[in-house]
């Protein structure tokens, strides 16, 4: 026995509320997650899209007082924004714009180019950041019999799945409303004075509302898989196979309608064929969130296919995390 | 038996699972102190356990442990209660000393309190070093020693353990029981045994539940279980037996040999001694131990668990 070794002490000192218990259960799941290297690199990689989306903003608070800059940003902006409402309301821009006409567009440009960094690069991020957090995060406690450690302590099933939810939701924060924050903050800071504030207040408000709508139903999704199994790498494939098969069913329905629209100069817009990608119903949720796609009528069915997978994933973590205590 | 001197109260506790019977008509109440639970395999022993957490919901009846009632309030029993389980569990990745922090973060103990503490149980669990390696390296013995230091992390007044010195060596074993012994003891726990290995009921019990085909067939203090229906002296001898017994004989003593090499001799009082050391002197036999006899907890679970499954069977019948 060690020298400082007392034998054994009752322990009496204040408890922290019983309402916190699920950070327990959070915050050592985050540390679990951290002692992946390839973790570490992904949110390194989440910062990428920060700096690269900055430069249009650059040079689009630069055309304030340098005209040419307008044409730089106009330049950047082309590919981006084709085939998007952003391009018309670009196109409604002269080459030269007066102060008041650079006002309106701003926070146009600003959303866009926020949905933009949130829809395509940190969107794909997500999928291979929870593709490697969440499918343990249960089906390991399955196998090893956690639930055993959990469950005979006073953790609910709400408390526990708050808790894994707490870890996916925490890096999710970190690769998608952190860099989207970051760079509202780099486009108030590089914009002619902190005023333009009150005609972008909404903004984070926009980016909180979308990363909410990537966030909850893909972390809840993603954990009841895990609950379906006791094999993470079958949870993971799960997983990965659910992004590519939809990305694949939507891109060969759409495929022909695209080749056919782009044959007569136009932009060929999807209609109920984006319920078929978890990453267009996603894209398309937030796209509205931040002012776009309004008159989409798939719009709504898409919000419900997301609240349906959230309540059915609810449910489904519901009835799996503690089955095996009661049987 | 007042409130204050009992830790859980069943009454008419009974459980099914479907068509299956797996507790009927439970009613017992378990003391303050080390309790043993004994049972069969399949007798209803883990439904039980769960029960008293409030991880099960029992069909009928009310069970109330320490004063709580564990179907209504089951986080609250679980606050109160240590568990630990049979079944390896871990969370994977984590360190022995990080194992019993989180056990104690769950059980609402700040985080730098929880370390402190984990490290405190560890070094009383006998942990060294090995406390720093990840859990899933860990050899059974001192998984079982991370388990027991889960349960104790936060203090509790009640620890259920199941199996606690399964897989032990016998040095471990010994220190296992010693570590129950000073719990209740020295600090006021209560410990519901949950085993297999009966010696170990005996070694530290003072009261002991056995259950059979999902019914209580017996709950009564070690003590009194112990006591042999007619008083009796176990005596251990060095020497002839031949001739050990041709005296005892010729005392007029009534006998009956023990495994391994011991002898139980019917009566106690001293004129009966006194032959006894009679006997031996005269058969050139050195008596190694003579003790008050006591039935052995195999004798008391065996009739036990017999007459309930016998019975069982006649009622099914």
């Amino acid at each position: 026995m060690p020298i400082h070794s007392t034998g054994y002490r009752p322990w009496n000192e204040t408890r922290v509320a019983p309402s916190r218990r699920w950070l327990a259960i959070t915050t050592t799941g985050v540390q679990r997650a951290w002692k992946s290297l390839w973790l570490k690199r992904l949110l390194l990689a989440a910062l990428f899209p920060l700096v690269f989306f900055s430069i249009p903003i650059f040079f689009f608070e630069q055309s304030g007082r340098d005209p040419q800059s307008w044409t730089m940003f106009e330049r950047a902006m082309r590919g981006m924004t084709r085939g998007t409402p952003m391009a018309s309301i670009l196109d409604g821009v002269p080459s030269d714009p007066t102060p008041e006409q650079f006002q309106t567009v701003r926070h146009s440009v600003w959303s866009f180019l926020l949905l933009t960094m949130l829809r395509n690069t940190q969107a794909f991020l997500m999928v291979i950041l929870v593709g490697i957090v969440a499918p343990p995060l249960i089906s390991q406690d399955l196998r090893t019999r956690a639930y055993l450690i959990y469950f005979s302590r006073p953790i609910d099933r709400w408390e526990y799945i708050l808790g894994k939810f707490g870890v996916v939701a925490f890096f999710l924060l970190l690769i998608s409303t952190g860099p989207a924050l970051l760079l509202y903050l780099v486009g108030l800071l590089l914009s002619p004075s902190l005023s333009v504030f009150w005609m972008t207040w909404d903004l984070p408000l926009r980016i909180l509302v979308a990363s909410a709508c990537l966030i909850i139903p893909t972390t809840l999704g993603a954990l009841a898989i895990s609950s379906m199994t006791l094999e993470s790498r079958y949870a993971a494939f799960s997983w990965f196979a659910i992004w590519l098969m939809g990305h694949v069913a939507y891109s060969s329905l759409t495929a022909i309608p695209t080749f056919q629209a782009q044959s007569r100069r136009e932009v060929y817009q999807p209609g109920w064929e984006l319920l078929t990608s978890p990453y267009q119903i996603l894209g398309a949720v937030q796209s509205y969130v931040f002012g776009f796609q309004q008159s989409n009528q798939w719009v709504w069915p898409a919000i419900l296919l997301l609240l349906a997978i959230t309540v059915g994933s609810l449910i489904l973590l519901f009835r799996r995390v503690a089955a095996p205590m009661r049987a | 038996m007042s409130q204050a001197d009992q830790v859980m109260e069943f009454q008419k506790v009974a459980k099914t699972f479907g068509k299956v019977r797996a507790l009927q008509d439970i009613t017992a109440t378990i003391p303050a102190g080390v309790t043993g639970l004994l049972g069969p395999n399949g007798a209803g022993k883990s439904t039980l356990i769960k029960i008293v957490l409030g991880l099960l919901r029992a069909s009928s009846g009310r069970v109330n442990v320490l004063g709580v009632d564990a179907s209504v309030q089951g986080k609250l029993v679980r606050q109160q209660v240590g568990f630990m389980p049979e079944d390896d569990c871990y969370v994977p990745s984590l360190t022995g000393v990080e194992s019993v922090q989180f056990a104690a973060r769950l059980n609402s103990l700040p985080r730098l309190e929880g370390l402190r503490r984990a490290h405190e149980i560890l070094d009383f669990c006998g942990a060294g070093q090995e406390r720093y390696r990840t859990v899933e390296t860990y050899s059974t013995g001192m998984r079982q020693k991370l388990k027991f230091a889960q349960a104790l992390v936060h203090d509790p007044p009640l620890l259920i353990l199941d199996e606690p010195t399964a897989g032990l060596d016998p040095d471990e074993r010994d220190a296992m029981l010693s570590r129950i012994r000073i719990l209740a003891r020295d600090h006021g726990k209560s410990v519901l045994l949950c085993t297999h290995i009966l010696p170990d009921v005996q070694s530290v019990s003072s009261h002991v539940v056995i259950l059979a085909a999902g019914r209580v067939v017996l709950s009564q203090s070690l003590e009194e279980l112990s006591r042999p229906v007619s008083p009796a002296m176990t005596v251990r001898i060095a020497g002839p037996v031949a001739a050990w017994t041709e005296s005892l004989e010729r005392q007029g003593l009534t006998f009956r040999p023990l495994q391994p090499e011991g002898w139980e001799i019917a009566g106690d009082t001293h004129a009966m001694q006194r032959r006894i050391w009679a006997a031996a002197r005269e058969s050139q036999c050195v008596i190694r131990s003579m003790t008050p006899a006591r039935n052995s907890m195999e004798m008391i679970f065996l009739e036990a668990v017999q007459a309930a499954t016998g019975g069982a069977q006649h009622a099914d019948s």
